[in-house]
């Protein structure tokens, strides 16, 4: 048995670096395959800073268009997944995700009110914007923390009705102002849809501190997401500050959250079904969980993304629109695998 | 030095009368003890304040002699095994029962082998060792009850809170979990204390029983002599009849 346990074990580990070698794999051919394809021998010598003899349109595609195009991806993939892990594990629900529990909605309120409020998308504008998207991720997280506490019960049902309504009426407001701003419109309808086309390399530099803050902040709380899944008195017992522990966890999910919606704008289904696979492939030890939701995370955004600017190339889809075209039936395999007794 | 020690404890829900009334309680004898009374009559409560789960308004408890804390860690000294389990997502047995161990992960986040050993060693004490793959949600309720026993084990704490280990088990599961919770208080020098509803068996199994009603304590002493026909009648406010040992409705 225990030696069973320990070749369970190795497998893990061995599992997460084939993840982690088909994400670098899944880079390369990111960076090669566009309107303009460069060759793998061009792209790895403009990675590593040899330029001569390289085609410069070759040179732009790739630094200036598709390089941050693809961190932003990786990033917002990783960070959707780890803030779909902790909400699930902290609501004791798999259904629970930045997207579902609306807190994606408050986060693009935040970004419509700092666009409204005049923040340009230069470097310091990002960070209002950022700064307002974290302000309305928070604020919809306690919201939804308060009235599933008022309602005693979180049950699936319970969490989903209150996403939905949340996500309705922030949806509603965000039109409002929308409708009430109509010259402005543009700036944030791109919001709204879910894209990462529009990812520079200063938008990535601001959002990469932000993003490492809030993951190594979802993974110290890796053993207090333990218990949690456990239900608060045995957390307890174990010595768990469950209150502090909490406000800690939403508030760096809320920080991943942000940072993703400022960067790409509302995708959904990468924070619920990543989640849900890395569970399945690893079960629910948050220390080598949070690595695969994180793997899985990246690696299904890059696959949407690369889907969602070539199927249909030269013109794009939206990202969010292929991730919810891949992750329906995905989440409905996962649904139909455990519904015996998990919902 | 007592084993269980409580003092002038009290405790309220908001919008409700006292759950605890000034309860005082000191508990020398008996690894196994039993904590009976009707519905409401606080006792799941007064398990959560020994546990250092619930913060009461007034009192002190102490165990073993060391002061229990509101919100301090106490994994050292009790495990607490809540009434039912619900954990809605993929958990193999084992990664449940490892985490009775608190700090079996390395910082490189591989298990240490020790930590292991004892949570194997725990399973096969309750009887589970083969269920070890298992997904917990798919367990039966017994296996769950023994899996939760297991974690508390894997602990080694020298007490255990247990809330109504048989309420939701068939005949066969309820001997089985209470020979095994009496087993490891004779034998294995735990000290077990456990919510229960059925008075036949707290007199079988337990060595001491506290009877709760109202948020007081009614009676409290050895099993055997204060589980009788009146404390039964009076806590529970119904008519029995002893035949053949075993209390029955009249």
């Amino acid at each position: 048995m225990i030696e069973e346990f320990y070749r369970i074990e190795r497998r893990k580990e061995w599992g997460a670096f084939l993840l982690a070698l088909l994400c670098v794999g899944g880079a390369f051919l990111y960076l090669s395959v566009g309107v303009v394809p460069v060759g793998l021998r061009d792209t790895i010598r403009i990675l590593l800073g040899f330029r001569e003899g390289v085609d410069p349109s070759h040179l732009l595609a790739i630094e200036g268009i598709r390089l941050p195009r693809l961190l932003a991806s990786l990033l917002v993939g990783a960070g959707l997944a780890l803030s779909g892990t902790a909400y699930q594990s902290l609501f004791q629900n798999r259904l629970a995700d930045p997207f579902v529990t609306g807190v994606s909605a408050g986060a693009v309120l935040g970004c419509t009110v700092a666009i409204l409020l005049g923040f340009p998308s230069s470097f310091l504008g990002l960070g209002g914007i950022t700064l307002f998207a974290f302000l309305g991720a928070l604020g919809t997280s306690v919201l939804v923390f308060l009235l599933l506490g008022v309602l005693k019960r979180a049950s699936s049902a319970t969490i989903l009705l209150i996403g939905i309504s949340l996500n309705f009426f922030l949806s509603a407001v965000v039109s409002l102002l929308l409708f009430l701003h109509r010259n402005r419109i543009e700036a944030i309808v791109l919001w709204t849809m879910g894209s990462v086309a529009s990812a520079t390399r200063e938008k990535v530099f601001f959002a990469l501190p932000m993003f490492l803050l809030g993951a190594v902040g979802v993974f110290v709380s890796s053993r207090a997401l333990d218990y949690l899944v456990l239900g608060e008195d045995i957390a307890q017992v174990h010595g768990i500050r469950v209150k502090r522990v909490r406000f800690h966890i939403i508030f760096f999910a809320s920080l991943l959250t942000s940072v993703c919606v400022s960067l790409s704008g509302v995708v959904g289904f990468v924070g619920l079904v990543t989640p849900n696979m890395a569970r399945i492939l690893t079960g629910t030890r948050h220390r080598s969980l949070l690595v695969y939701s994180s793997l899985l995370g990246s690696l299904f955004f890059l696959g949407s993304d690369l889907l969602a600017k070539t199927l249909l190339s030269p013109s794009e889809i939206p990202v969010g629109v292929v991730t919810s075209l891949l992750g329906v039936p995905v989440f409905a395999g996962l649904v139909w695998r455990s519904s015996r007794r998990i919902y | 030095m007592a084993l269980l020690e409580v003092k002038d404890l009290t405790c309220s829900y908001p919008n409700r009368s006292r759950v605890l009334d000034r309860i005082t309680l000191a508990i020398q004898e008996g690894p196994f003890i039993s904590i009976l009374g009707p519905n409401g009559a606080g006792k799941s409560t007064l398990l959560k304040i020994l546990g250092g789960i619930l913060r009461p308004d007034e009192g002190t408890v102490e165990i073993e002699g060391i002061r229990i804390q509101w919100n301090r860690d106490v994994s050292f000294l009790l495990s607490y095994v809540p009434q039912s389990l619900h954990i809605p997502m993929e958990m193999r047995v084992i990664d449940f029962v490892l985490l009775g161990r608190p700090h079996a992960l390395h910082l490189s986040g591989r298990v240490r082998a020790l930590d292991v050993e004892k949570a194997f060693y725990a399973l096969e004490q309750v009887g589970c060792g083969r269920l070890w793959k298992e997904n917990v949600i798919e367990l039966s309720g017994g296996e769950q009850q023994k899996i939760l026993i297991a974690k508390a084990l894997a602990q080694e704490t020298k007490v255990l809170l247990i809330d109504e280990p048989v309420t939701h088990l068939d005949l066969r599961n309820q001997i089985e979990v209470l020979t095994l919770l009496r087993t490891l208080a004779k034998e294995k020098d735990r000290r077990v204390i456990a919510v229960m509803h059925d008075v036949n068996q707290a007199r079988e199994f337990t060595d001491y029983a506290v009877f709760l009603r109202g948020g007081k304590i009614c009676a409290a002493g050895a099993s055997q002599e204060v589980i009788s026909k009146e404390t039964v009648q009076t806590v529970f406010g119904i008519k029995v009849e002893e035949r053949m040992g075993i209390f029955v409705s009249n």
